[in-house]
């Protein structure tokens, strides 16, 4: 559900490129033009789209996980089948950004396989534990609406299969968007006992919320290879602060209160403080927050973050025990699965 | 939390289970009515022809309805495609599906149909013929044979009403529970900005 424009690029790799192909190669791309699997490419421009869509297939896969453990605990039949629906898209996204890096140069099964052995990467928001119901609703709600709202702006970008799957996947995520609006509002209407909850998921996930678009820009954004190259086509500090723009006034409505959080290693809140920088500047018509924790970003980017091996190690056992069923279908023999 | 869930082996090692190659993969275009053309609609990996389209009914028959799914192996599409030997002694001809792309960013669109002995006769001949083909953006010309396709009497149908999984399915409810925090022209507003401006 979540693209990362924030991939490193080496320009100044060991390949040198023909200068007259570069022009033209940026030539295209400055005019608005679309570049197609097909077209001439830099190495490095390859490279870094197969990676980042590769990253984004990652983190639709993972990003089933947390939820894929609230089906049979989501607290009404409607919303046992509205997340089963959720998994079963994010999966399809994963299965569509697969496709774009495929058409890159890597096989599907090489990319499930760096996943699970921690090679390649997924988006960090996954790595924050999911304690309660409310952290679904939250997730939905809150990040799935930060992923609308990167990816319709990716949806600009210059790499045609990227750019058209972007905009399927946003129609999908409209509805996982607004389904999370619904149970968000259903436990702020709700008893003292569902506020607390959407309150204390909130404090979890309103940092990974604003870390979603990656960390405050370099000066110089605009003139690297990501937006030169429409890879990334607004700053990650623009997206972010559309994002507070949004939703800062609608949780406020709804009775939430936005606090600055502390997190232990293992992702849960141990201190909140109102956010006192949180007001709307009537001069500039946009809303003041504090920044989230940067350094909690990069230690977990570093560190994995909390829920990191859980994750990879489902992942794990699932590819593992799924081997049978991928052999059957490939040799057509018929096969038992491996007793339980 | 399930005990299979809660007893996993963590470890980041080499895994032991051995690679398996890739599936096949297919374009798919889906036709949503009888008087409607065959157009894009995405991807589809799978082993074979009809696990294929058993994927492509679930997937893509999944939010949007049709009554004709298209499978095309990607290997016919564009600059990877294999190039039919033409076999200029025999001046045999045989159907080929014409799309087109009228734009840059849009999707190809199931034109028509054009009988020729090669691709590329196909493709000159659909240049000539087709509508929009000499002015589309880009065209493909695929031998009939290599389509897989649905038979015409497949409903390929939801037994259910699919609004659980639709953003249309909360519009109301989410209405009604903001009309109860906010005045209704602060929702008005609120909702103008909903999502539009993403696609």
């Amino acid at each position: 559900m979540s693209g990362s424009s924030n991939v490193g690029i080496d320009v100044d790799g060991p390949e040198v490129e023909d200068p007259e192909k570069m022009a033209e190669f940026q030539a295209k791309i400055d005019a608005g033009h679309l570049i197609e699997v097909d077209d001439w490419m830099p190495a490095a421009y390859r490279d870094a789209m197969l990676r980042m869509a590769e990253h984004h297939a990652n983190s639709e896969i993972v990003g089933a996980l947390p939820e894929g453990e609230w089906i049979t605990r989501a607290p009404s039949l409607k919303r046992k089948l509205a997340l089963t629906a959720k998994v079963q898209d994010e999966v399809g996204h994963g299965q569509m950004l697969y496709r774009v890096s495929q058409d890159l140069g890597k096989t599907r099964d090489a990319m499930l396989r760096d996943l699970i052995t921690g090679k390649t990467k997924y988006h960090n928001c996954f790595n924050y534990p999911c304690p309660e119901w409310s952290d679904v609703c939250m997730i939905a709600w809150l990040i799935d609406g930060a992923a609308i709202m990167n990816q319709g702006s990716l949806a600009e970008g210059a790499y045609g299969p990227y750019v058209r799957t972007m905009k399927r996947i946003n129609m999908e995520e409209a509805f996982h968007f607004k389904h999370g609006e619904d149970m968000v509002l259903t436990l702020m209407s709700g008893t003292a006992k569902q506020r607390e909850m959407a309150q204390n998921a909130f404090d979890r996930w309103w940092g990974p919320s604003l870390m979603f678009f990656g960390p405050p820009d370099k000066p110089n954004a605009e003139q690297l290879p990501p937006m030169r190259w429409r890879m990334k086509i607004v700053k990650n500090d623009e997206l972010r602060q559309r994002f507070v723009d949004r939703f800062a006034p609608a949780a406020l409505d709804m009775g939430i209160k936005i606090n600055v959080v502390t997190k232990d290693e293992n992702g849960f809140v141990t201190s909140t403080k109102p956010d006192e920088n949180l007001q709307l500047n009537e001069d500039t018509g946009h809303w003041e927050f504090t920044q989230p924790d940067w350094d909690e970003f990069f230690k977990v980017i570093r560190g994995n973050g909390p829920c990191n091996r859980q994750r990879l190690a489902l992942r794990r056992m699932s590819y593992e025990q799924g081997h049978w069923v991928r052999q059957a279908i490939l040799s057509g023999a018929s096969s038992l699965p491996p007793a339980a | 939390m399930s005990k299979l869930r809660q007893n996993l082996v963590e470890n980041d090692s080499d895994l032991d289970t051995p690679r398996v190659p890739d599936g096949l993969d297919y374009v798919v275009f889906t036709k949503k009515r009888d008087d409607l053309p065959h157009k894009f609609a995405g991807f589809i990996n799978a082993p074979d022809d009809v696990l294929g389209l058993a994927y492509a009914r679930e997937h893509y028959g999944q939010d949007e309805e049709c009554v004709s799914i298209w499978l095309i192996p990607t290997e016919h599409i564009g600059g990877r495609s294999i190039s039919f030997r033409a076999d200029s002694s025999s001046r045999e001809t045989r159907p080929f599906e014409v799309f087109v792309q009228a734009n840059e960013g849009g999707v190809h669109l199931h034109q028509g149909q054009v009988h020729a002995a090669s691709a590329d006769e196909a493709l000159k001949c659909a240049g000539d013929t087709i509508d929009g083909a000499s002015a589309g953006h880009s065209v493909w010309a695929i031998d009939r044979a290599t389509i897989v396709a649905t038979e015409p009497d497949d409903l390929i149908w939801r037994h259910v009403s699919q609004d659980y999984r639709l953003a249309r399915g909360y519009s109301r409810d989410v209405r009604e529970k903001w009309e109860r925090i906010r005045a209704v022209e602060d929702v008005d507003r609120y909702q103008a900005e909903d999502l539009k401006e993403t696609f």
